[in-house]
Parts: C-alpha cells; structure tokens; sequence
C-alpha cells in the first residue's frame, strides 16, 4: 500500500509538470499568434503629425468658437479634400513676418502674431494664437484659425474658411470659400466690411458691421502689427 | 555585412525608402561590406551607383574580423554627428530614424536605442521563444530602466550614438566581444545617458536552432562578462553615477554571471538534498539564501516576458511561457561556461577568437531578398486563421500586400472554392 501512495504523489508530480508545460506545447502545436509582432513598415511621423495637426485645429474651433460646428465640419471636408499633397506642420513660437511673394507650403501654427506681405501664397491651414494681418492678394490654400483680430486686406482668396475668436476686418475684393467644399465666415465678435461686395457667407455672434473705410474701426494692438517695417 | 546577400537587399531598400530628407548632408548611408565572399560587394556598389547618399564601404583582404573593426572603419567616413547602426538583417520601418534622431535634441542624450522585433519568429522553435524573450528585455527592461533614470543598454544596432563621443574614447575596442555594453559604460561613465525609444521598432532575424543560440549566447555573455572585469569598480567608483545607476550599472554588468549562481545554486540544493545541510552550512547562512534566491528568484524574466506580451496585445504567447525553462536551461550552461572562457580568453587561440566574433547565422533558401520569401513562406504554409490574432495581424499583413499577382489570384480562387464548397455542404 505506501508503494500506492507514492506511485499518487509521483503521479500527481507528473501530472502537474506536464499540465504546467501542455498549454506552452499547445500554442506552439496549433498556434494562434505565432508572430511577428505587426509592425506598419510604411509608417511615417509627418502622416500622423499631419493627423494631428488637424485634430488640434479642429479642438480650438471647438474650444474657441460659438459658431463652431458648421464653420468646422466645412474646415474638416476641405482639408482632408486637400492633404494628400500636403504632410508637414511647422509650429513657430513668437511673432511671424512673411516677406513678399513667399510660398509657405506647410501647415502652420504661429504661437504669436504673423503678418504676410504682398502676393503670399500659404498652401497649408493657418493657426495663429495672436492676431492676424493677411496682405495684399494673398491666396490660402486651406482654413485660417485665429484666436485674436484678423484682418484680410484687398483681394485676398481664402479657399475654405475662416473661424476666429475675435473681431474680423475684411477690405475690397476679398473671396472666402471659393473651393469645391468651401466655408464661410464664423466671429465670435464682431465682424467689419469694408463694402458689402462679394459673396461672402458670414456669421457672427455680435453682428456684422458695414464701414466706409476699415482705419476707423481697426484696433490699436492691430494698428500697431501693421506699422512694424519688414527688416 | 558579411556575406550577407540574401539580406542585403532588404535593409537597403529600406534606407531608400526612409521618411528622412535626402540631403546629402544630413543623410548618408554608409554599407559595409566587411570581406565577403558572396555577391554582397555587388548589391553594395549597385546601390551606391543608383542613390547619391548611399556610401559602399568594401573592406579588402582584412574583412570578417568582427562588427567593431567594421563599425570603426565606418565611423572613419562618416561626416555626421549622429550615427545610427543597423545590422544586415533588420527592416526598420520608414519612421524609425526621425525616431532614433530625436533624443539628441536633449545635451544629454550620448546613445540610443530603439526596439528589436524578430521577424522569423514563427520559423522554429527557438525563433518563438526568441521573440518572446526578446518582448521582454526591450518592452519591459530597457523600458524601464529608461523610465527610472538607471542604465538602459545601447544594444549595438537599432541605436545610435554621438560621433564626437566616439572619437574622444578611441572609437569601438575591438578586443571587446560586446562593443555595445563597452560603448554604453562608456557613456555613462563619461556623464552621458543612453536613451530608449520603445516606439522605433525593428525587424531582425533570430537565430533559429539551438546551435546558433549557443553561438550567439557564448559571444554576449563572454563580452558581458569582459565588460563586467573591465567597469565593475569604475562603476562602483563613478563620481558621475547616482546610487542607483551604480545598483543598476552593476547588475546589467552580472546579467550573465548570474546563471552561474543559479547553476551553483542548484548543485548545492542537490547535494544538500541528497547528504542533508553539512555542519559548516551554519556558517555561510547568508550565502544559501543567495544561491535559494537565485535559484527562483530569477524566473522573474517571466514576470517581465508576461508583461511584455500582454502590453503588446499578444496575450496567447504567454501560453508559451513555461516552455522558456528550456530557454533558462541552455542560458544557465552556455553562461556558466562563457564565464570561464571570459576569464581565459586571452588564452584562446586566435581562430577560436575569430569564431567567436563572427556569429555567421546560416541563412537558408536562395533569393536575395530573403524576409519577404519567409514571410510569405508562412503565409502559404500556416492554416490558422491570422485576423483571429489579437492585433489582428502581424508582419504578414504588410507582406501579403506586396506579394506577387500570381499569389493574390491563387490565394482568391483558393477562397472562392472555400465559399461554393461551405454553400453547398
């Protein structure tokens, strides 16, 4: 009989060490997740930073904005209509002068004021923190997010649209949302044209105001941005 | 690369598709072809023709000396600051370079390090363990020691280093069998941190049977060993070193001593087992508890194994964690031994020295492009279903999308016969 008992107890041993080692035998046998770890080797930072770039657009014309939801799912149809020729974002911290004729061919976030020159062309979305001077016959290629003053001088071509937080001047012969899927216009403040021309779509919270000339009504901080010579 | 043309091709096409400017002058590619006797000097100079950023490097007459002779020849032509090391067999993706690139933007950051994944791990047994043991050392590891301000290791490829760092320390020693751990306490010694980038991960091909583990476990754990002669009182002495790097700095230097205690951990469990404790164990208490702990303490690597899989969503090969005891079997006795030979290496002969530089994975099959025939290899072979895998995939997913057309038609009719046979059953 002991012998019986031990034959148990080396049996129960046994038992234990196989029962120990089957699962591991089992999924090398029949496996279901023989590997390799999937790794994307096509993947690239600029594709995802170009994701996020939209994202964070898109978060502060939610955060920012109370006429946001048209202006952004307008904003969202056009940029991604776009973006595939488009995959790096360059994020400035100050202030931003961009001289005459420049192709900025780059989303942009500008932690500061920007101020663009005659004839600039930006083939990306803007999002400036401070405020904003669009010059002379500029084209943008995308949306402009912007959380202070903008102001769009004389035939400026903005393809989507344009959301900001404060008060927008607008001057002759400006067209927003001239693209397939373009916008329109959305202020959380006031919004000032120069003439009523154009087919402008316009919403804003605290009204739109029509002025002979826009030096009136424009803010000293503003006033100030334009008065800055180029170096 | 040595005699590497089965290979070759796959990591320079990947150089050549990074997501990384091409300037000349912040982007070069230098192939070395360390002696080989192969068709590798011709794929080198086909490429070096075809890109104008990559360099062909041919060693003559002098090659296959070991990965440190060729890395300093390499570190010789190399006109930037940043150098990155990749062996012949990896596929990094195209991401992993602006990856490795940006923690030098910290002064302090003298090393790198990204994460290795093996791509072959479903070709033999050793290869899955392989894989898994590897999960843990990089996932979970040099995690981390990252996390924790200790010594993540610069693993010698998927990382990079500072070339003026190089230069100021003479460059790899080439007496060293681990240049690697010889660069990281190195750096650290010198006030330099080694950062680790778990995010830029890479293909490499495992060893694949016990033989070529033994190799490859030989050539690690005598360098290891070496590196421990060499800085374990530096270490301890380091003005630069917090208290817990030197606790860290001195248990990487031991990582492959310590299958040695274990080994002698089990023997005198035995013998205690067998005899009874002798009188004079009495005496030595405190060394007995050592050797118990190493004896079960260390299935730690387990817990770290375990972990690893879960994070990477690979839950089912944790199933396969018991059988890595045989993994712990061969570390405990090619360790033990490399122990000795790391203390008499000087009395090795020179040849036995040359092999031991040299791993020489026997690389089977023809072709020269030779991951994506595996891959596919798997692909036809294996009939588990591969979307029922937790990450719905793994590296198959990119391949099948680059298999040939006469693969995708047969692979389509193949399951539409499956489809009418299932209607009509």
């Amino acid at each position: 009989m002991p012998i019986l008992g031990y034959l148990e107890v080396l049996a129960l041993f046994v038992g234990m060490i196989v029962l120990c080692f089957f699962w591991g035998v089992w999924e090398y046998k029949k496996p279901k997740d023989p590997g390799p770890l999937f790794i994307d080797l096509d993947r690239t930072i600029k594709k995802r930073m170009r994701e996020r770039e939209c994202s964070v657009s898109k978060a502060s014309v939610c955060e920012h904005s109370a006429h946001s939801r048209q202006t952004l799912m307008l904003a969202e149809s056009g940029e991604q209509a776009q973006n595939s020729s488009l995959n790096e974002t360059i994020r400035v911290r100050g202030d931003l002068r961009i001289p005459k004729g420049e192709v900025i061919p780059y989303n942009m976030i500008v932690e500061g004021n920007l101020v663009s020159q005659e004839d600039v062309t930006f083939q990306g979305g803007l999002h400036v923190k401070g405020r904003v001077v669009i010059g002379a016959r500029n084209r943008l290629e995308k949306s402009i997010v912007c959380q202070k003053e903008l102001l769009l001088s004389e035939d400026v071509i903005v393809y989507n649209c344009i959301d900001c937080e404060g008060p927008v001047f607008i001057k002759n012969g400006v067209r927003v949302g001239v693209g397939v899927e373009g916008g329109g216009i959305a202020s959380a403040s006031t919004i000032y044209l120069e003439n009523a021309e154009g087919p402008l779509k316009i919403r804003s919270k605290e009204g739109i105001c029509i002025v002979g000339a826009l030096k009136e009504v424009i803010t000293e901080d503003l006033k100030q941005i334009i008065e800055v010579k180029a170096p | 690369m040595h005699t590497e043309e089965k290979v070759a091709t796959g990591i320079l096409e990947r150089f050549v598709e990074m997501d990384y400017p091409k300037d000349v002058s912040r982007y070069e590619v230098i192939a070395i072809d360390d002696g080989s006797t192969d068709a590798t000097p011709s794929i080198v100079d086909e490429y070096a023709s075809k890109f104008s950023f990559i360099k062909a490097i041919h060693r003559v007459g002098n090659g296959g000396n070991g990965k440190p002779e060729a890395l300093n020849v390499g570190l010789k032509v190399a006109s930037n600051e940043i150098i990155l090391i990749f062996d012949a067999d990896y596929l990094p993706p195209r991401d992993c370079i602006e990856r490795l690139v940006a923690p030098f933007v910290d002064v302090e950051v003298g090393g790198v390090m990204g994460r290795v994944v093996p791509v072959n791990s479903p070709e033999s047994f050793v290869s899955r363990i392989m894989d898994i043991e590897r999960a843990g050392g990089y996932q979970i590891s040099q995690q981390a020691r990252y996390n924790l301000n200790l010594i993540p290791q610069f693993g010698g490829t998927v990382g990079g280093f500072r070339r003026s760092i190089l230069k100021a320390v003479g460059g790899f020693d080439v007496t060293k069998l681990a240049e690697d751990t010889d660069l990281t306490y190195k750096l650290y010694l010198n006030g330099w941190k080694v950062a680790y980038v778990n995010a830029a991960e890479c293909y490499e091909e495992a060893v694949r049977s016990w033989e070529m583990r033994e190799k490859q476990l030989t050539r690690w754990a005598i360098g290891h060993d070496q590196c421990l002669f060499e800085y374990f009182f530096k270490t301890l002495k380091s003005p630069v070193l917090t208290f817990w790097q030197k606790v860290d700095g001195i248990l990487l230097l031991g990582v492959y001593t310590t299958p040695l205690l274990i080994f002698i951990g089990w023997l005198i469990g035995i013998f205690t087992y067998l005899t009874g404790a002798p009188w004079w164990s009495s005496l030595f208490p405190a060394i007995l508890f050592v050797f118990a702990y190493n004896s079960i303490g260390n299935f730690a690597v387990f817990a770290e194994v375990a972990g690893s899989l879960f994070l990477d969503k690979r839950r089912r090969s944790i199933w396969l964690l018991p059988l890595m005891f045989l993994d712990l079997l061969a570390n405990v006795w090619v360790c033990s031994r490399a122990f000795f030979k790391a203390i008499f290496l000087h009395k090795l002969r020179p040849n036995q020295v040359k092999t031991l530089f040299s791993e020489n994975i026997q690389r089977e099959g023809d072709g020269k492009n030779r991951h994506t025939k595996i891959l596919n290899g798997f692909r036809n072979n294996y009939t588990h279903r591969w979307d029922k895998t937790e990450r719905s995939g793994n590296g198959l997913r990119y391949y099948t999308e680059v298999a040939t057309e006469v693969d995708a038609a047969n692979h389509m009719k193949e399951a539409e016969i499956k489809r009418n046979n299932k209607k009509r059953g």
